[in-house]
């Protein structure tokens, strides 16, 4: 009788547990990070009577949390990289909007330019078209400066958010570490806080890739980076930002053990943190060297073709735009005196690269430092025969220790620095700097064409020169200074004729004593041919070995910001499904179904009440045995 | 497999989510009418539709040029046009000279009329544009290019300035005054004939061809007549040819051919020289010159015709010169139709390519505008449907 009871206790008590449990699950359903939890009965041991034994109830062998650590552990890597690619693809598209739009990126700006090139060609002499092109080149040089600190403004911005970050990953370590000091006092069997620590290391895994080491004391260790200890046991490390080894502007990540800064920027790669830096690495950098490249090679062939021609007054174009010089900064890190400074020896050859210069104690080596890979250079870095290479010519001055490095930035300045020169529309060189004349006493028909320019630094070239015919057959070439004569040099009609840094072509029968003069244009000349060569320019094959033209590398750009925002738009769509799988996945298995919740309820609820009729069946059994008794 | 309760607003949640942004993205579209509104929606697209644009930019800019250049070149053909009456008129007058009626006094009245169209002629040649620019003074634009002081100068220079009409082609949008009045060949263009001052002679030159096939050796001839009947031709003091001649008869030599009437005195020379230029005004003031040569006698009367054939023959070459000039004008306006025609085909060519990458396409947009609304609202009603069964409401 006594063992009804204790039978029938036994499963009221393991009934009011079940039912405890499943109104826990459907009390948690909604909570995030919760694990379902699951009732295990076991039989209690019977009483063995002979050869039979009669069982003695039931009793709660264990309340688990439903769970799979490789789903859970898939969910947190599907997070991190989530968040890496909605990071960098918030970014792109920022990008994208600055520089891809069509009517307002920057080959927007630079068409409306040469248009104005163009206008200025057709009405050479119009002073108003001239002020015109003045204020289009500046209104191109401030486009190029409100673009460039936009992009700035970005890379400050990711400093800005590296530091939240670096914040709210301490701060999640520090949880961890807490966490996992209660878990080791529990003894591992604490499930909230097993449920919490899962939701603390998800957090974590969304703003960088981390790895994790389950220990045999229940504790969870994290490693970041190239595994250095993020959390130790209950003890935790701070992640910090510590400022770039060359440009104390711009922050990097770095682990702080123990007052030992490491830094890991280059090694992670998920999560927030890990998309912002690859954004930073990747894709802003290189906008930003593609808009100096734009800047550098557009102000450096315009500039060329300027110097060709002749302005309003007479004189020869200078330059029209204002251009840079690279930037060069020592790493912290140097023991040496040495100062290195660089210049652009051919904007053609500049790449929208970076470099960097080591020392080992003998000689300089080149490396992109992007890829590590070596650059060429020829020389050997000194003032009289300097490193060349990409374009750039550089030289050190002072004493360099061995293991000291310099970083080589052709462009970072370009955008900035690019600007209009000329400050009077005079100033304008759209006419080509030499006439030739037929002599009016010549008694032959021969013809002159236009003088073509060969060298424009020639110092006699605008000195007036005289092409004598001293016979039908032979010409020479004087000035007014006996030294400068040439010839005689025999004639064929349309042949060239060269002398002080040009060449002109006569043509016809020259009768003896006939004159031809090519001179310097007088000033004011309506002459449009160097405004129209002018305005070519910007068709012309300059970049990546003549290849490249500047519109060609205007619509490079929007092509590239196009297609990161792109790639990174697909990759946002396909993390996110993956992350949904594995959420769904996961949730499967560990969360609560309200129908199975309900089922159970019924379940526990009808095995209550059978273990309460139990109890029932047996008082009244013993009731009726103490009235038989008591009679 | 077990479903838990929360899976199905998971995924429900994701999927109305995705759609609802694919339902942004198509309305973005239908209401802006373009394919691309940044780079990020066709990379490739975004960098050759900006390459077209820029090409289109491009052709507007050679539309412009042309209509410049045509504007220009409409002025210059106005005043070459004057230039072609006032000298055919200066021609009429020479005719007019010729006939022996003519006395000292009507020949002033004709001189006279001479000098006015020789003014007309010089403000013709110093023609500007609406904007006070000279338009045949080369590329010294603001200098007055003809300056009368005793011979007519040229100030300007001999630049020709074009504009482009096209990637690969360039109009010369004028002339400079010292290829179209200065530069004309003198003579018949290939000699000039000079009678020397002292001939006592009636010997004019009435023609001076080059003869057929054998072009004129340049250099610098003396002929001399060296009786009525003989004649001989000398370069230097070394004679090259000679023969014998009667009125009315052609004298060749050196690819020259020039027909001569009257009856020369032995020793007059006259000198057959390679032509030069010879400008448009020293041409008309040649011909002033030579309305006021006496005809009291013989000799004057040759001396007078001699040199009205000389300027008859000048007078045709700048004709001929300006003529040739008015018809590369004309030529150049016709390029520029052609060329703007061309342009017009390529632009329409180049828009059509730019609107397959840029505009959308609405017939396709919107059906698939309509297609997302249509399973939106499905995965609304399927998860309306699926959240009301739940075990709790039956128990």
């Amino acid at each position: 009788m006594s063992g009804t009871i204790t039978n029938g206790l036994s499963a009221l008590l393991a009934a009011q547990r079940a039912l405890q449990t499943t109104s826990n699950n459907i009390a948690n359903a909604n909570t995030a990070g919760y694990v379902r939890q699951r009732i295990d009965f076991v039989e209690q041991p019977g009483t063995p009577l002979g050869r039979i034994t009669i069982g003695a109830g039931v009793a709660v062998a264990d309340v688990s949390r439903v769970y799979d650590q490789f789903l859970t552990d898939n969910l947190r890597t599907s997070t991190s990289m989530e968040q890496r690619y909605a990071a960098f693809g918030d970014f792109a598209t920022r990008l994208d909007t600055i520089l891809g739009n069509p009517d307002t990126g920057v080959s927007a700006s630079v068409q409306r330019f040469f248009d104005q090139v163009e206008a200025v060609g057709r009405d050479p002499t119009s002073v108003a078209q001239r002020q015109q092109l003045l204020l289009e080149g500046d209104s191109l040089a401030t486009r190029l400066k409100q673009l460039d600190s936009q992009l700035n403004g970005i890379g400050n911005e990711i400093d800005g958010r590296l530091e939240n970050a670096a914040d709210t990953i301490s701060q999640l370590a520090a949880q961890i570490a807490d966490v996992n000091g209660q878990v080791m006092a529990t003894g591992g069997n604490a499930p909230n806080l097993l449920d919490k620590r899962d939701e603390l290391l998800k957090a974590l895994g969304s703003q960088i890739d981390i790895t994790t080491v389950r220990q045999a004391d229940g504790s969870v260790n994290v490693l970041v980076g190239s595994g250095q200890s993020l959390v130790l046991g209950s003890r935790s490390a701070r992640l910090t930002t510590v400022p770039d080894t060359y440009d104390g502007s711009r922050l990097q990540l770095a682990v702080d053990i123990g007052g030992n800064l490491q830094n890991i920027s280059t090694k992670v790669n998920g999560g927030i943190v890990g998309g912002l830096l690859a954004f930073r690495n990747d894709v802003l950098d290189g906008a930003r060297r593609d808009l100096g490249q734009l800047a550098v090679g557009l102000a450096d062939t315009f500039n060329a073709q300027h110097r060709q021609g002749m302005d309003l007054q007479g004189n020869l174009g200078a330059d029209f735009f204002t251009t840079t010089v690279p930037l060069t900064s020592a790493a912290a890190t140097n023991t040496g005196a040495a100062v290195v400074s660089a210049v652009i020896a051919d904007a053609g050859g500049l790449a929208a690269r970076d470099y960097e210069l080591r020392f080992n104690g003998s000689a300089w080596s080149v490396l992109d430092s992007q890829t590590g890979a070596a650059v060429p250079a020829t020389g050997i870095g000194t003032t009289a025969n300097p490193l060349v290479f990409a374009g750039l010519s550089v030289a050190a001055t002072g004493t360099a220790a061995a293991g000291d490095r310099f970083l080589v930035r052709p462009l970072a300045n370009a955008a900035t620095d690019f600007g209009v020169a000329l400050r009077a529309p005079a100033e304008i060189a759209a006419a080509a700097p030499l006439v030739s004349r037929v002599d009016g006493s010549n008694s032959s028909q021969a013809t002159i064409g236009a003088p073509v320019v060969a060298d424009v630094t020639d110092p006699k070239l605008r000195t007036t020169a005289t092409i004598l015919f001293d016979s039908p057959t032979s010409y020479v070439v004087f000035t007014g200074t006996a030294a400068d004569l040439v010839g005689p040099l025999p004639y064929t009609s349309g042949g060239t004729i060269s002398f002080a840094g040009w060449t002109v072509q006569v043509s016809g029968q020259p009768q003896t004593g006939d004159r031809f003069n090519v001179q310097a244009a007088a000033a004011g000349s309506g002459d449009n041919s160097n405004a129209q060569a002018l305005a070519a320019v910007d068709r012309r094959g300059f970049f990546a070995g003549g290849t490249q033209s500047i519109t060609d590398l205007g619509a490079d750009i929007v092509a590239t910001v196009g297609s990161t925002a792109n790639r990174a738009s697909n990759e946002i769509k396909a993390q996110q499904a993956l992350r949904e799988q594995a959420e769904i996945d996961l949730q499967n298995i560990s969360g609560v179904n309200l129908d199975e919740e309900a089922a159970n309820m019924l379940r526990y609820q009808q095995a209550y009440l059978a273990a309460s009729k139990v109890i029932g069946v047996a008082d009244s059994l013993f009731q009726n045995l103490l009235q038989i008794v008591g009679r | 497999m077990r479903i838990a309760s929360n899976v199905y607003q998971l995924q429900w949640l994701a999927s109305i989510q995705r759609q609802q942004a694919d339902l942004a993205a198509i309305q973005d579209q239908v209401s802006s009418g373009r394919r691309i509104s940044t780079a990020a929606d066709d990379p490739a697209g975004a960098a050759q539709g900006l390459l077209l644009q820029q090409g289109l930019d491009r052709l507007e800019n050679f539309g412009t040029n042309a209509e410049t250049a045509r504007r220009r070149l409409a002025l210059e053909e106005g005043s070459l046009s004057q230039a072609t009456d006032a000298l055919n008129r200066v021609r009429e007058l020479a005719i007019q000279a010729a006939n022996g009626t003519q006395t000292q006094e009507s020949r002033s009245a004709i001189a006279a009329e001479a000098r006015e169209l020789l003014t007309g002629l010089l403000n013709t040649a110093n023609a500007q544009d609406g904007e006070g620019r000279y338009l045949f003074a080369g590329n010294l634009v603001q200098t007055r290019p003809f300056v009368l002081s005793g011979n007519v100068q040229y100030a300007g220079d001999n630049g020709v300035r074009s504009q482009r009409v096209a990637d690969a082609r360039t109009v010369q949008e004028g002339d400079p005054g010292s290829a179209v009045f200065m530069q004309i060949p003198a003579g018949n263009g290939a000699y000039t004939i000079s009678p020397n001052a002292g001939n006592t002679g009636t010997a004019s030159w009435t023609s001076a061809t080059v003869a057929n096939g054998t072009p004129f050796v340049p250099g610098n001839y003396t002929l001399e007549f060296t009786s009525a009947t003989t004649w001989e031709a000398r370069s230097g003091a070394a004679v090259i040819a000679n023969g014998t001649y009667a009125s009315g008869e052609t004298i060749s030599f050196q690819g020259a051919s020039i027909e001569f009437q009257g009856t020369p005195a032995a020793g007059d020379q006259f000198t057959v020289a390679s032509a030069g230029f010879k400008d448009v005004f020293r041409t008309v003031q040649d011909f002033i010159g030579t309305l006021g040569t006496g005809t009291s006698n013989a000799a004057g009367r040759t001396t007078f015709q001699n040199r009205l054939n000389s300027d008859l023959q000048n007078l045709d070459q700048a004709l001929q010169q300006i003529s040739n000039f008015r018809s590369q004008v004309g030529a150049r306006l016709a390029t520029i139709d052609r060329q703007l025609d061309n342009n017009a085909d390529v632009a329409l060519e180049l828009k059509s390519s730019l609107s397959t990458i840029k505009d959308l396409d609405y017939a396709t947009a919107i059906s698939k505008l309509e297609q997302q609304l249509t399973s939106l609202e499905a995965a609304q009603k399927a998860y309306a449907r699926t959240q009301s069964l739940s075990l709790f409401d039956v128990l």
